[in-house]
């Protein structure tokens, strides 16, 4: 291992395992979701103990729909963690940026199809419509606004998307992720668990898929893949 | 068809029945020796078979309280966890429970049933049938939150080190010496504590180190009953662990023997007080009589009476099944107001159900009822059993928790185990569109 001048030992190390995880991926995936997924592990998994590989795979198999190459990307992972650093592929850099920009999951997770984003204000509205219906509206919205910096998100855009949670701003923001969408959902069912109890965000939620599948913007974009 | 309209049916039954019996048996006379042990083999197989069987009604019963979405992953569970276990019992847990035991605290001899007999054979498929029941009860308790992996690497460690440490102390020394609660006197015929305290304590443990499921309780303590997606299969479970019981605490006589007749009457005259017992608590607080709540109260009687099944008289174990049954559902309100999350009640159910029923032991024991001294050996077990497993399994599921993670996220309670930890679910006509976009 050849730690840069001024490098600390652990960074040199940290440096190769990064370039390791993404020379393995590279193997199985294109070089745009390789350098997610490698966002994912740099910002979730890359101070983990070694057994959560095995969790870092399956998020990354999850959001890329490749359950069934699980194996060949694992074995191609434990390949490229034992290379020498010459068979490596150059280190990609830091990807903090990349992580604090809300791409947090790799392949289509991360990029925002068409109608994504008109199918997502109409899934988190009708649940909003449905929980004012239970008088827990204003209970959703708070939490959720609590929650909002677990999404990873830079100052501006937790602001304004902050704004628009609490119905301040008509527009959701520019700029985000079909990640942070899901993340987005996420929390108002999360807080729906918490002002109603599980069964009933359940309910909840699959009304507000209804509601939305009904509605023009389904055609273009599912709401379920918001999911 | 009636056998006797056709002769050559009648003629087959006929010679099957000649060949089955004995000669001395269709004399009247007693069996010769050496079919002694084939008897008692016989008998302890079908009993291992029986006690094989609950496994099929844990699994029926946790996932018939668990939601849709978390079926698949409470029954692979319940699935493994005998799969993992019986292997970890062999290698280690039959040695450490029943080896050589000078010291009375753990056994020290056949591992991996290295220098067996013949009797061991059948001992280690019988026994390793209560070690898969101790392990399989914390996984109804843990349901719906816990991570697959990691509640699997938590019921091999406690096959190999919770379940037969403290199992040594009350039944070990089959091969030389003795357990210390054994040569106290200490009575767990069947497992009372050995299997189903032990059990509880460690379903608490886990309990507590998991927290409550997504919502469960309000921030201000307030409950958010969480109905479980199918309570037909709930009874059925409830039904199979029924049967299996009469393995389970027959079985445990080491062979065929006529106290077999007492010891499974007392089992189902408590298992129905049990059911007894939780129907009038309710009654008489009129509150709602649910099924879950009955069926728990039948087998908070089963677990009841198997520290006592054979020492005691029948109208004794009915009356331990009915307190069994009081037990179960004053344990599970219990803990509910403590904010604790049992998805279907198993510390109330074996934890607590097992402790008294092993004071009842002492209580009611035939011939010396309400000893003092028998009492207080049966108190220490009852403490020496919680003091072991509950720690124990705290510390095992808190550093699993900090290692490979113990909870699973919350967006994978939102999508179900059974896609995210298994990628397939249990009921994919309605689920996969809901739960997931039909991601495969």
């Amino acid at each position: 291992m050849s730690a840069l001048p001024g490098q600390r030992p652990e960074q040199a190390e940290f440096r190769r395992r990064r370039r390791a995880i993404f020379t393995g991926l590279l193997t199985r995936l294109d070089r745009d979701a390789a350098v997610q997924a490698l966002a994912l592990w740099q910002a979730e998994f890359s101070t983990r103990p070694v057994f959560a590989l095995h969790d870092f795979l399956g998020r990354v198999c999850q959001d890329t729909g490749s359950m069934a190459r699980r194996g060949e990307l694992h074995r191609a992972l434990v390949r490229a963690l034992s290379l020498d650093e010459a068979e490596l592929a150059p280190d990609p850099g830091d990807m903090n940026g990349a992580a604090g920009a809300g791409v947090r999951h790799p392949g289509p997770a991360g990029a925002l199809p068409a109608g994504a984003r008109d199918a997502f204000e109409a899934v988190y509205h009708a649940l909003m419509i449905q929980a004012e219906g239970r008088g827990v509206d204003t209970g959703v919205r708070v939490r959720v606004m609590r929650r909002l910096v677990s999404l990873g998100l830079p100052p501006a855009a937790l602001k304004s998307l902050s704004g628009w949670v609490a119905g301040e701003a008509r527009g959701l923001p520019e700029g985000l992720t079909l990640d942070t969408l899901r993340g987005l959902l996420h929390l108002a069912y999360i807080s729906a668990c918490e002002e109603l109890g599980p069964v009933s965000a359940d309910h909840l939620l699959a009304a507000a898929l209804r509601e939305a599948e009904k509605q023009a913007v389904a055609e273009q974009y599912p709401p379920r893949g918001l999911l | 068809m009636s056998p006797c309209r056709n002769p050559a049916l009648t003629r087959f039954l006929v010679m099957a029945l000649c060949l089955c019996a004995s000669p001395a048996a269709l004399a009247g006379e007693a069996l010769p020796e050496p079919w002694l042990p084939a008897l008692d083999t016989v008998w302890l197989a079908v009993a291992a078979a029986l006690v094989f069987f609950m496994q099929a009604g844990f699994a029926l019963l946790e996932s018939g309280m668990s939601r849709a979405k978390n079926a698949v992953n409470v029954v692979m569970k319940n699935y493994v966890d005998v799969c993992l276990g019986s292997l970890a019992f062999w290698l280690v847990g039959y040695g450490l429970m029943f080896g050589f035991n000078p010291t009375g605290w753990f056994g020290q001899s056949h591992f991996a049933l290295i220098g067996a007999e013949n009797g061991d054979y059948m001992m280690l498929l019988f026994q390793t049938m209560f070690a898969a029941t101790a392990v399989t009860i914390a996984s109804g308790a843990m349901a719906e939150r816990t991570r697959y992996q990691a509640y699997l690497l938590g019921a091999v460690l406690i096959t190999v080190i919770i379940y037969p440490v403290f199992g040594s102390w009350a039944w070990g020394g089959g091969h030389g010496g003795e357990g210390w609660l054994a040569s106290l006197g200490f009575i767990d015929f069947a497992g009372s504590t050995v299997v189903h305290s032990i059990g509880g304590w460690v379903a608490l443990a886990g309990v507590l180190v998991l927290g409550p499921r997504l919502g469960r309780y309000s921030t201000d303590g307030e409950q958010r009953p969480i109905q479980g997606h199918n309570l037909t299969q709930v009874a059925l479970g409830g039904f199979i662990l029924w049967v299996g019981w009469f393995g389970f605490n027959g079985g445990s006589t080491g062979g065929a023997d006529v106290s077999i007749g007492l010891i499974n009457l007392n089992t189902h005259l408590s298992a129905a007080a049990g059911a007894a017992g939780a129907l009038l608590i309710l009654a008489l607080l009129r509150r709602p009589v649910l099924l879950t709540t009955t069926v728990n109260g039948s087998i908070g009687g089963l677990v009841g009476i198997t520290a006592g099944a054979a020492t005691m008289d029948p109208h004794f174990a009915a009356l331990t099944g009915l307190v069994s049954g009081v037990v179960v559902v004053a344990g599970t309100w219990l803990l509910e107001s403590l904010g604790l999350d049992d998805v279907v009640g198993a510390v109330s159910v074996h934890g607590l159900a097992g402790a008294w029923g092993t004071l009842a032991a002492g209580l009611f024991l035939a011939g010396d009822l309400f000893n003092p001294m028998q009492v207080a050996v049966q108190v220490i077990g009852i403490l020496a059993g919680f003091l072991w497993a509950f720690p124990a399994a705290l510390l095992m599921y808190f550093i699993i928790d900090k290692t490979v993670g113990l909870r699973a996220s919350t967006r994978d309670e939102q999508r179900g185990l059974d896609f995210s930890e298994h990628h397939e679910v249990g009921y994919p006509e309605f689920q996969a569109e809901v739960l997931h976009e039909g991601r495969k």
